[in-house]
């Protein structure tokens, strides 16, 4: 299955059944696909085993990542050669999402028997075969003649260049060495369009994005919810799309990414929505009633990444209010295996990943349960009972009240602040045809269907 | 001559030795660790997995176990595995080491043959109009950054010829010309770096010997300009300036980090940054100890070379 737009499409899987009571999946699977003719694997075709093989080996392998998708396995079988039956213990509303994930791709048995892991070589059933990767440098990939699809893939192969400098990457492209790149950078922009008023470029003001702000809601200073309050009054978030990002982003309002259909927007948040408001005069007001009258001073850990840079926007708008940042610098591996796994004091920004169900990143991010994601160490009784309910809950519009009425409850309490999603843009070179993004955080291309007309 | 070089080399391998342990320390002190870099950010930091890998990489024993492990394993001439792709680290050098040699080399002799004539025409030419052209050049090239000047020679041949360097590395001998072109802007910015402070050290260097008594000696012997400084002056005013070149090698080195980074290119220097970033430990290792072999043999070389340039200067003791 692939994933666009948050809809699901079918790809290995032609089509599939959910039984009534939500248990059981059954997955059937196009006939005549063809792995890779590649060793060991040898152009072989894809069956049902295979599913088996790769969803099995996610579930039992001893520090797979990903096990938990599979924590309600009853039990899991091929039926033939070209279906697969899957029952779950309980219902699981993210099951079929999870199984679109970049992470759920089909792997075949004869690679693992063979080097042990997966790292050595990639084999698919993909419209492109990887020939040649150097690490950080250069991956390349060819068209694949036994693609199932019939026709496509229309180019015949692919270089990605890791390009470290940014400027250099920019010069490649005017210079015609590659057909894609991207920029954040309005001027950037126009600048390459004025050299070549030819080139394409599609804007993107990236909706569905999650850099947040976390911070020990277990502690003090960061347990008092007026402080918290007080941030998000405070803080310029038009102010940093205007200046930061040449006025072209969004404010991510509220406590979770706008993920289309379940997002609750500013408008309708009630009450809350005085929060998302700039307003000094009630920001200083808040952090009186929160028992700094004076303002005050409090701990702020940040990546030196672009976090920094956003850290250092809002340590303006902040300070107007009263609101001192004590802002410590620290490494981004540091904050991997600090901040970003939520052993840190005080508030820290960095870390942007987000899974594609709503469902699973409220799990992620707010049940007392989650050992590691619940980077704000969120402990709320009325949240947990609403996120164990909507994994249960097999009506979509049923789903989707409680997953809104999540928000309503979250919109106030600010266990985390969403920074304003910048916007991107594509640049493609003229001849360039029929290229699509998918819409997830990391930006993937799609190549099947591009294809050239006309000159660089 | 070959007690002294054996002496040479021996001080040589304490020396590294040295950097071996300061690199290992280092790099492990530095904050953030390093299973965090090969788990990744989209893995569930399960500790029972971070537990897991870190026991495979050796990461969990005390530093000083760590440190004889690989100090052992350098010995015995196994460099380690890198620790995020697994394969021994030499492999992923190898591959990499044409590219930053060809530009080191070339940098090198381009500075070399930029320099000592600049700098020599500077000095017999003292305080006449070409030497302060010369010389305000020279100190205008050290300003300006190396990094700056390489991305400035990307940035305006693309939006004014809308041409950039070929991109990647292509052997020399696959295809000299577009080898040659995909280095010429890197090893331009090097070579022009690498020789401002020799330029001005030959100057000055000959200005002194050129006051000497002996020179006066073959003035008034009568002889031509050409004779004096070549035959008589020249040896003995390289003597400081090979010091420096020594010298500078190591300032070379952190030069083709930057412009390998810049330019795209394949190299060393580049892999060098990407594994610090990524707290890669036997990696960085690696690297470091190959760039004190490359400084340490490069110096040994310089010192030989005195005897040659100076047959007072005796090299056994």
């Amino acid at each position: 299955m692939g994933v666009n737009a948050a809809i699901l499409v079918p790809d290995l899987a032609e089509s599939w059944e959910i039984s009534k009571d939500g248990k059981t999946y059954t997955f059937h699977l196009r006939k005549g696909v063809k792995w890779h003719n590649l060793p060991p694997v040898n152009g072989r075709e894809f069956v049902a085993e295979d599913v088996v093989y790769t969803y099995d080996r996610i579930a039992n392998t001893a520090g797979s990542a990903n096990a938990g998708w599979f924590s309600t396995l009853d039990k899991m079988r091929a039926v033939g050669k070209y279906t697969v039956e899957i029952t779950l213990k309980e219902p699981y509303v993210a099951f079929l999402l999870n199984m679109a994930d970049t992470y759920a791709v089909i792997t075949p048995k004869e690679v693992v028997d063979a080097d042990g892991n997966l790292k050595k070589r990639v084999i698919g059933t993909g419209p492109f075969i990887l020939t040649e990767r150097v690490s950080n440098i250069v991956t390349k990939l060819r068209r694949n003649p036994d693609y199932w699809e019939r026709g496509v893939p229309y180019l015949d192969g692919i270089d990605l260049f890791t390009i470290p400098d940014p400027s250099a990457t920019l010069a490649a492209f005017r210079g015609g060495q590659i057909d894609l790149a991207s920029s954040s950078d309005k001027e950037e922009v126009a600048s390459i369009l004025r050299s070549n008023p030819r080139t394409q470029v599609l804007r993107r003001v990236v909706g569905l994005s999650w850099s947040k702000i976390h911070w020990r809601t277990d502690k003090p200073p960061y347990d008092n919810i007026k402080l918290r309050q007080a941030f998000s009054v405070a803080m310029d978030r038009q102010g940093e799309i205007d200046i930061r990002f040449g006025g072209e982003g969004t404010t991510v309002v509220g406590p979770m990414p706008a993920y289309p259909g379940f997002v609750v927007p500013l408008e309708k948040l009630g009450e809350a929505s005085k929060f998302y408001k700039r307003d000094v005069k009630y920001a200083k007001q808040l952090l009186a009633e929160a028992g700094y009258p004076n303002g005050g001073e409090f701990p702020y850990m940040v990546a030196n990444t672009d976090f920094l840079n956003r850290a250092q926007f809002y340590y303006n708008s902040l300070l107007e209010a009263g609101i001192k940042l004590k802002i410590k610098v620290i490494d981004f591996a540091e904050y991997l295996g600090t901040g970003y796994i939520g052993k840190y004091e005080g508030a820290a920004n960095g870390g942007t990943n987000f899974p594609p169900d709503p469902g699973e990143f409220f799990h992620l991010q707010y049940h007392s349960a989650s050992a590691v994601y619940n980077q704000s160490h969120v402990k709320d009784p009325l949240v947990d009972k609403m996120i164990e309910e909507q994994k249960r809950t097999l009506d979509p519009d049923k789903r989707i009240k409680i997953i809104q009425d999540l928000q309503m409850h979250l919109a106030d309490k600010f266990y985390y602040i969403a920074l304003p999603g910048s916007s991107s843009n594509r640049l493609m070179s003229p001849r360039v045809r029929g290229w699509a993004p998918t819409i997830n955080q990391n930006d993937s291309d799609v190549f099947r269907y591009v294809w050239f007309e006309g000159e660089k | 001559m070959r007690q002294y070089v054996a002496r040479r080399l021996l001080f040589g391998l304490i020396v590294i030795w040295g950097v071996s342990v300061m690199i290992f320390f280092l790099m492990r002190f530095l904050p953030g660790e390093a299973v965090y870099m090969v788990l990744g950010e989209d893995v569930s930091a399960d500790p029972k997995l971070v537990a897991a890998v870190k026991a495979r990489l050796g990461l969990d024993k005390p530093v000083h176990e760590q440190y004889l492990v690989w100090i052992s394993g350098v010995l015995r001439g196994d460099m380690g595995k890198s620790l995020q792709t697994d394969e021994p680290v030499v492999q992923q050098i190898l591959a990499r080491l044409p590219v930053t040699l060809e530009l080191g080399v070339l940098s090198t002799i381009l500075g070399i043959v930029i320099a000592i004539p600049i700098g020599v025409i500077s000095a017999l030419r003292q305080d006449t109009r070409i030497d302060y052209v010369l010389r305000v050049s020279c100190i205008i090239l050290l300003a300006m950054p190396a990094f700056w000047v390489g991305t400035m020679l990307l940035v305006f041949p693309s939006i004014w010829f809308k041409w950039v360097p070929p991109l990647g590395y292509t052997e020399f001998f696959q295809d000299p010309k577009v080898n040659l072109t995909q280095l010429a802007f890197p090893v331009f910015v090097l070579a022009t770096h690498f020789s401002t402070a020799i330029m001005r050290l030959t100057r000055s260097s000959l200005l002194e010997v050129l006051r000497q008594d002996y020179i006066r000696t073959a003035w008034s012997k009568g002889l031509r300009e050409s004779v004096v400084v070549a035959r008589h002056a020249l040896k003995n005013a390289m003597i400081p300036v090979v010091t420096v070149i020594g010298l500078h090698m190591g300032r070379l080195v952190g030069g083709t980090v930057l412009l390998e980074s810049i330019f795209s290119l394949p190299g060393v220097g580049r892999l060098f940054l990407e594994s610090v970033i990524v707290r890669d430990y036997t990696q960085v290792q690696a690297i470091v100890l190959l760039f004190a072999l490359v400084f340490t043999i490069a110096n040994i070389l310089v010192d030989i070379t005195y005897g040659w340039l100076d047959p007072r200067i005796k090299l056994s003791r």
